[in-house]
């Protein structure tokens, strides 16, 4: 009798340990696929990519207002710290930068200076003077 | 018996894991390429600057009208800037743009060309199928005139770029 309880007692313990390690696959499996998805780097280059080819495309005089309402998303307390400076262009390179540990750069040809103004809803308005680049 | 179907079981799950990972790793880790938007952004600028309302540029020529085209100052007088991302130690452009006259379109009355040539294979490779880790080509003719006379004005713009843009 001592034996059986014993053997019921194994089991039940087995059995819990193999739900909470198929849970905790699970939950792990769910967690990546939501962080690859969400796209936070995805997002960066995106958007990196996205204002080069503007600014490749552009005239000097042009003025051009990108919706970028999801950048905010990605990070809420670094972006209330560092909307202002989550797009920058350093020369001829575009630099968008929405969390802590991230930022993508990509450059662009076009040899125009490129102001730009975010504001915290980000919404990013730029304006393509000419002339040499400069920091934004 | 039941620990030896966790164990099977364990082995199984692993296994799609390991596939959901490379899946979704392959999925939302290839960067967009956007290397032939740019190579055709390239070539309009360049065309832009070479001929303005179907007129040749008048830079281009001297005070008695002979075409004498660019003096190392292409960049300056067509706002271009061929510099790159530091990760590159060389150029990952390359455009040529080639003056001809109408009676004859093969040999150019004047041509100038800046960038990496070692890029210029990828062109011809890429005729009849494309490959992603090779560079991108775009090429682009037009007419143009300069006073009585006309031109035949062919461009080819390429952009390598391939690390940034193809996984």
């Amino acid at each position: 009798m001592i034996r059986k309880k014993s053997d019921k007692g194994t089991i039940l313990i087995e059995n819990v340990i193999f739900i909470i390690l198929n849970l905790a696959f699970i939950t792990i499996l769910i967690l990546f696929i939501a962080k690859q998805g969400s796209g936070e780097a995805l997002l960066e280059q995106a958007y990196a990519k996205k204002i080069a080819l503007i600014i490749d495309a552009s005239k000097t005089g042009t003025e051009i207002f990108l919706d970028m309402s999801d950048a905010p998303g990605v990070s809420e307390e670094w972006w209330n710290d560092n909307y202002a400076n989550a797009v920058k262009v350093d020369g001829n390179l575009v630099t968008v930068k929405l969390r802590e540990k991230g930022g993508y750069s990509y450059s662009f040809f076009n040899g125009v200076t490129p102001i730009i103004d975010m504001s915290p809803e980000g919404k990013l308005y730029l304006v393509i003077r000419g002339g040499e680049t400069e920091s934004g | 018996m039941d620990k030896t179907i966790s164990i099977y079981w364990f082995a199984i799950i692993t296994l799609v894991a390991i596939a959901i990972v490379y899946m979704v790793s392959a999925f939302y880790g290839a960067p967009y390429d956007i290397r032939a938007n740019e190579a055709g952004l390239l070539a309009n600028r360049v065309a832009d600057c070479l001929s303005q309302k179907g007129e040749v540029s008048s830079f281009l020529f001297d005070s008695e009208g002979n075409m004498i085209g660019f003096n190392n100052d292409f960049e300056e007088k067509c706002g271009i800037v061929l510099s790159v991302e530091e990760i590159w130690t060389e150029s990952q452009y390359y455009f040529y743009a080639g003056f001809f006259s109408l009676e004859d379109t093969q040999n150019p009355n004047y041509f100038y060309e800046t960038g990496n040539l070692n890029l210029i294979p990828s062109c011809e490779v890429q005729k009849d199928k494309e490959f992603d880790n090779l560079a991108k080509c775009v090429e682009k003719r037009f007419y143009s005139t300069s006073g009585e006379k006309q031109y035949l004005i062919k461009i080819l713009s390429v952009v390598r770029k391939t690390e940034k843009n193809v996984k």
